[in-house]
């Protein structure tokens, strides 16, 4: 069964400046959506995944950072060579985009309704009225499980709450139906209760919606909960990528492995008697300096199998088995 | 230098503890209501034991956090260390029984202080509080000694905290509060802000100087994981009060109280 790509970022390189330094904050970076599915973009701080999500909807300014190769294919056309009100469009039409902090992403000043009637008639040709914007609102925030939103509608967004306030942004990104769902850390800052809430609710208006979603984390647990394939980033670039159960269950790459591994839930301690607790088997070593990348394969320097060979070239990312792809010289079964 | 080991082995002894933060209206600034951030919780801890304060936000445990080093100071209720009340203990006497370190690395360093002299002022605080007499190569030697005890090198002392990442930096934080030489470490959130890479040696360190130094710790923390590995035994906090407590296990395997229950159940895999 052919799986129809809806999103290709091919070979993406994407340069930061700080002052004199330049950061290769993304290294020739490839990863591809399909339809329907939810993508996981895991990895730790500096790897590049905000980066790689940004730069889907060309949302980098460009006097911090330039896209400096690639190409992001949707629809059968290279987003980053279209004309700027064709990306406009595109934005919070096709493919929308929610973040961490949904305090700082909303506008304080401005009541939730005004806000999301602001998204759709961006994007809507015709002029609806405010009676009938009043009720699209409402069946918008109905959708996302908002509490009586008749009410909170009105509301400013300090009057709501962490897991109320994702579930406006949610529903402002999806209020015009889009097929791609960029979600850039979306729980992080919400308690552990709201933050499952929040991903059962994306997960139901994938299915609903027939939405596809490009879930950005650093946290394994919530790709396991959600998503149907991992890509794993180091150092700007994808090293690892398959479904979420092999990733789990038949990790190929040191790196993953070793993240893996330094997951507390996957170490119970035996029994709780105080003095003879196991050690988590942690990584040694800290991620690169995105401006002194080390030669070679960039997770060398930390490798527990690294060999001579490491250090000389940087891996091609191979299929090591059936849709399982490693950027690792001695990653085998 | 230790006092003599009381109530079993109780280090902290908490007993309905209280904090109310009054809410003020009007111009004359009425006290109209409360907000009750700690209602009335009591707990101990045991000499060399791990025990975690666990909730969502809002639920008290950081408030409670800063009670216990006074940082905050009770609305009601008596904080006990070994027996004796810690609100009759002179500041720097407290300061060397119990410390604290934070959960943001970079906003709990003085940005404009150098590694050596953030260390040297808590270990030189440690010196005139026992009455030694400071000397400079053995202040300079015990401050490279605390580093290395973290994980640091040694030879960082003229470094500023921005040039270092999160990790390192919580570890100065660290070695900063063991300069004091206390029993009982307050970490509130010691790891949340970090990679999951560096959480993992963090807290294997944190077990390390467990193991040592002979310590015990109050540990605050919302990840239900990080708790899990790490304690010996777990308090629920909900709104102000206490919810449920006991071992780990037991909490974790069998939870009783029906919020316990649903924070166990959202922990994502």
């Amino acid at each position: 069964m052919a799986m129809k790509k809806l999103l290709e970022v091919r070979n993406l390189s994407v340069d930061y400046y700080k002052g004199e330094k330049v950061i290769h904050a993304l290294r020739d970076a490839s990863i591809s959506l399909e339809k329907n599915e939810v993508l996981g973009l895991v990895g730790e701080s500096g790897c590049g995944k905000s980066t790689l999500a940004l730069s889907i909807l060309k949302l980098i300014p460009e006097r911090e950072g330039r896209i400096t190769s690639g190409e992001i294919i949707f629809r059968g056309e290279n987003l980053l060579e279209l004309p700027y009100e064709r990306l406009l469009q595109i934005r919070g039409d096709r493919i929308s985009i929610i973040f961490q902090d949904p305090f700082t992403s909303l506008n304080p000043v401005f009541r939730v309704a005004n806000q999301v009637a602001e998204s759709i008639s961006i994007h809507e040709e015709e002029n609806i009225s405010s009676h009938q914007m009043e009720k699209v609102i409402i069946k918008l925030l109905e959708m996302v499980k908002m509490p009586r939103p008749e009410e909170t509608m009105w509301s400013y967004p300090h009057q709501l709450s962490g897991g109320m306030q994702q579930r406006v942004m949610i529903a402002i990104a999806l209020s015009c139906n889009p097929e791609i769902l960029v979600a850039d850390e979306p729980t992080t800052a919400l308690d552990v209760t709201i933050q499952k809430e929040i991903l059962g609710l994306l997960t139901e208006l994938r299915e609903k919606l027939g939405l596809s979603i490009l879930l950005i984390t650093h946290d394994f647990g919530i790709v396991a909960q959600i998503c149907q394939k991992i890509s794993v980033m180091y150092a700007g670039i994808i090293v690892e990528e398959a479904a979420t159960s092999e990733i789990f269950q038949n990790p190929l790459h040191p790196y993953t492995q070793g993240l893996l591994q330094s997951l507390p839930s996957r170490n119970e301690p035996p029994g709780s008697k105080g003095h003879e607790k196991r050690r988590l088997k942690a990584i040694s070593g800290q991620v690169p300096d995105p401006a002194n990348l080390p030669s070679g394969c960039k997770f060398h320097p930390r490798c527990p199998i690294v060999i001579q060979e490491c250090k000389a070239k940087e891996p091609e990312l191979r299929e090591i088995v059936g849709d399982h792809w490693a950027r690792c010289i001695r990653a085998d079964l | 230098m230790h006092e003599k080991v009381q109530n079993d082995g109780l280090i902290l002894r908490v007993q309905n503890l209280k904090k109310y933060f009054p809410v003020e209206r009007g111009i004359f600034r009425r006290v109209v209501d409360y907000v009750r951030a700690v209602d009335d919780i009591s707990f101990d801890i045991r000499k060399g034991e791990i025990f975690a304060l666990v909730g969502e936000s809002g639920c008290g445990k950081t408030t409670t956090a800063k009670l216990v080093v006074r940082l905050l100071e009770p609305t009601d209720g008596k904080i006990s260390f070994y027996g004796k009340d810690v609100s009759l203990m002179g500041r720097r006497e407290l300061s060397q029984k119990i410390q604290i370190i934070f959960q943001d690395p970079f906003a709990s360093l003085n940005p404009r202080l150098t590694i050596g002299t953030i260390v040297r002022e808590a270990v030189r605080q440690r010196w005139e509080a026992s009455g030694e007499k400071v000397k400079t190569k053995e202040l300079r030697q015990e401050i490279e000694e605390l580093l290395v005890q973290v994980g640091l090198p040694g030879d960082i002392l003229d470094d500023y905290p921005h040039q270092f990442s999160g990790g390192q930096r919580q570890r100065i934080g660290i070695a900063r509060a063991l300069a004091m030489r206390p029993e009982l470490i307050v970490a509130d959130e010691p790891v949340s802000s970090l990679d999951i890479s560096v959480q993992a040696q963090i807290l294997n360190l944190l077990l390390d100087l467990r193991d040592s130094l002979g310590l015990s710790y109050l540990l605050i923390a919302h990840d239900l994981n990080v708790v899990r590995f790490l304690s010996d035994r777990v308090t629920v906090m909900y709104q102000g009060k206490i919810v449920e407590a006991g071992s780990v296990d037991a909490v974790y395997n069998s939870p009783q109280h029906f919020y316990t229950k649903r924070l166990l159940e959202a922990i994502p895999k």
